[in-house]
């Protein structure tokens, strides 16, 4: 079951990072 | 009034008297109710000049009082840990490094739940934690939300308390100010990409203001009786034995005890809000005396309160803090008396029962159902307002059985994105949003240039803005409706009709504004609301403050425009008006509908039955 939840935890993260990254094109592109 | 009324039923001149004694009583106790309130006020208006200067001049670098007991400390752990104190950092790397330094954080709060019955300091010998409530747990505490849905006393070893929460507590109050001082930069500076460094912010902020607070406050609540200690539980004989329903006889009772006061003095001081037990500042041993309670209540508020005047020295225009610090305490003292009248008016159910209410010098009277007669009404209500207004979450009366004005109070403060006053930090960085959308709006409504603090504010700010404020009620909206659609999100519901939804829609509202407080109603340690009330404290925290901090990027690389005739100033009454009624608009709009199907629908059910 660990293994689930700490796969969830990464995922979370992994999306917040493509936001960060998506955030960041979106003031270079202003 | 009831029992003497009874006792000489009939007798005019009596029950002239008996009314005078009710009529005194309430007027004792109306005064009573605003000596505390005003004394409370007093003290933190007192306290906000200077912990604001003081933490504006660690953040600025400048010299304090605790430089020659603190400073060597400071170096030897930028030395040790391999940062480089001069190097600043853009808002990308900023954000970075203060999500990279979450995810190590959640991992190992995860890790030590998860392995505390191999680790030292569990006398109890309790089990690991299960996976699903180590998950909540992890992201709740990192993201400063402190929502519980374990029992700390049969659930947490002492080692997880102190290492993995307590630790936390700080970690993600620091975490929030740096964000807050990393924006605040932004007004400042001009021209630059370079908004500091994160890991000296995250340092200066817990070394310098919160771990010197936090001992001071612990040693002050371990002398009222706030318990800390390794002994084991203590097993004792019962004053009164009882029976089980099968006949057994129970003699003695465990009591539980631990190292608490170093925990309960950052829980409030760090708006993060998790007890130590299970009952938070309604225990005995985490809240035990009046003056505790009061210390507590202050230290609520305490922080979040200067960092408005951090703010407005940071920014070198200090009436721009006392504004934002105006607005809020206009918010908070509104919804307070609102509270304050609902709780006062009792319970309608027990009236019609014959049940005496009424206030008076042998109790406090009004709706005392999950309410310490120790703190009565006035306590109560007024950590409730405190607690749900500044993201803190703890508590020393239960939400759940509040009036559905006063359980709809606590919830809409929570719902209005938590900016009055707020998280440690995150409130105020929230705040300053909402500032910039205020101004904007004001721009179009009146023809004036929108900008703040000399800073143009532009379509980015605005589209980044946006984002901020509409996100956790998105998350709230859809996570209670997910959540009231599914049978996992409605077993768990203890009570029918209005007030279920109710438990539903606060637990939502509390997890995405990193509040952390709960309707106690709802059983929500499972699988399906640790997961998905997981998810919004994460969204909640994380997704709101990259925005934040690309606002501080894109307001740091723009010039400083000097005050002109098409300026609207943002220090005067008229802007604090404008700032409330935006605050109030958006969450008054969000939210009507939602809180019409719960609070305001079982008030109307009460009322009319």
């Amino acid at each position: 079951m660990d293994f689930v939840w700490l796969l969830a935890l990464g995922c979370f993260f992994v999306v917040t990072f493509l936001l960060l990254n998506g955030i960041s094109s979106l003031r270079t592109d202003k | 009034m009831d029992f003497i009324s009874r006792l000489n039923s009939g007798g005019v001149a009596l029950h002239v008297f008996v009314s005078g004694i009710a009529h005194a009583g309430a007027i004792l106790m109306t005064i009573n109710t605003f000596l505390q309130i005003g004394l409370f006020t007093v003290i933190l208006l007192a306290c906000v000049k200077p912990l604001g200067l003081f933490m504006a001049n660690v953040y600025l670098g400048r010299p304090t009082l605790l430089d020659r007991l603190i400073r060597p400390i400071e170096l030897w752990f930028y030395r040790v840990a391999g940062i480089d104190s001069k190097s600043e950092m853009t808002w990308l790397q900023y954000a970075s490094s203060l999500l990279t330094f979450s995810f190590v954080s959640i991992i190992a709060v995860y890790g030590i739940q998860r392995l505390q019955s191999l680790l030292p300091l569990n006398p109890e010998s309790l089990d690991a934690v299960s996976p699903d409530s180590s998950f909540n747990t992890a992201i709740s505490f990192v993201t400063n939300t402190n929502w519980q849905g374990y029992s700390g006393e049969s659930t947490m070893s002492y080692l997880t308390q102190m290492l993995a929460l307590t630790v936390q507590n700080f970690m993600s109050a620091a975490a929030g100010m740096a964000a807050l001082v990393a924006l605040i930069r932004a007004f400042v500076r001009q021209e630059t990409t370079l908004l500091g460094n994160f890991w000296v912010d995250l340092v200066r902020g817990t070394i310098y203001i919160l771990l010197p607070l936090s001992l001071g406050l612990a040693i002050i609540l371990a002398s009222q009786g706030v318990v800390q200690t390794f002994s084991p539980y203590r097993e004792v004989a019962l004053l009164e034995p009882t029976t089980t329903s099968e006949g057994k006889s129970i003699t003695t009772q465990k009591i539980a005890t631990g190292p608490a006061a170093s925990q309960v003095a950052i829980k409030q001081l760090g708006t993060n809000g998790g007890g130590f037990f299970n009952a938070n500042s309604a225990h005995p041993f985490e809240n035990p005396t009046p003056f505790s309670n009061l210390l507590q209540l202050l230290s609520i508020l305490l922080i979040p309160a200067a960092l408005c005047l951090t703010f407005g020295e940071m920014v070198g225009d200090r009436r721009q803090g006392w504004a934002l610090l105006a607005a809020m305490s206009i918010v908070f003292f509104i919804m307070l008396g609102i509270s304050l009248y609902a709780e006062h008016q009792g319970n309608p159910a027990l009236a019609k029962l014959g049940v005496d209410q009424a206030t008076s010098d042998l109790q406090s009277g009004g709706n005392m159902e999950g309410k310490e007669t120790r703190f009565g009404i006035t306590n109560s209500v007024l950590w409730s307002v405190a607690t749900s207004s500044a993201s803190n979450g703890s508590v020393n009366s239960m939400h759940d059985s509040y009036t559905p004005i006063g359980g709809l109070v606590a919830m809409w403060l929570i719902q209005l994105d938590e900016v009055i006053f707020g998280g440690v930090g995150s409130g105020l960085y929230g705040m300053i949003v909402f500032a910039i959308a205020t101004v904007f709006m004001a721009g179009l409504m009146v023809g004036r240039t929108p900008e703040y603090l000399g800073k143009k504010i532009g379509a980015f700010e605005m589209k980044m803005a946006s984002l901020v404020i509409m996100l956790p009620c998105v998350v709230v909206l859809l996570g209670t409706a997910i959540s009231l659609m599914l049978t996992q999100g409605r077993e768990p519901i203890s009570n029918p009709g209005p007030h279920g939804f109710s438990q539903v829609l606060y637990a939502f509202s509390s997890a995405a504004n990193n509040n952390g407080s709960a309707f106690a109603g709802l059983g929500a340690n499972t699988p399906f609301y640790n997961g998905i009330l997981g998810l919004s404290m994460f969204i909640g925290r994380f997704w709101m403050l990259l925005p934040v901090l690309a606002i501080a990027g894109s307001l740091a690389e723009k010039k400083k425009i000097p005050n002109s005739n098409g300026t609207l100033p943002t220090h005067t009454p008229l802007f604090v008006v404008l700032l409330i009624a935006v605050v109030v608009i958006v969450g008054a709009l969000s939210f009507f509908p939602a809180l019409a199907l719960g609070p305001i629908v079982e008030h109307i059910l009460w009322t009319k039955n």
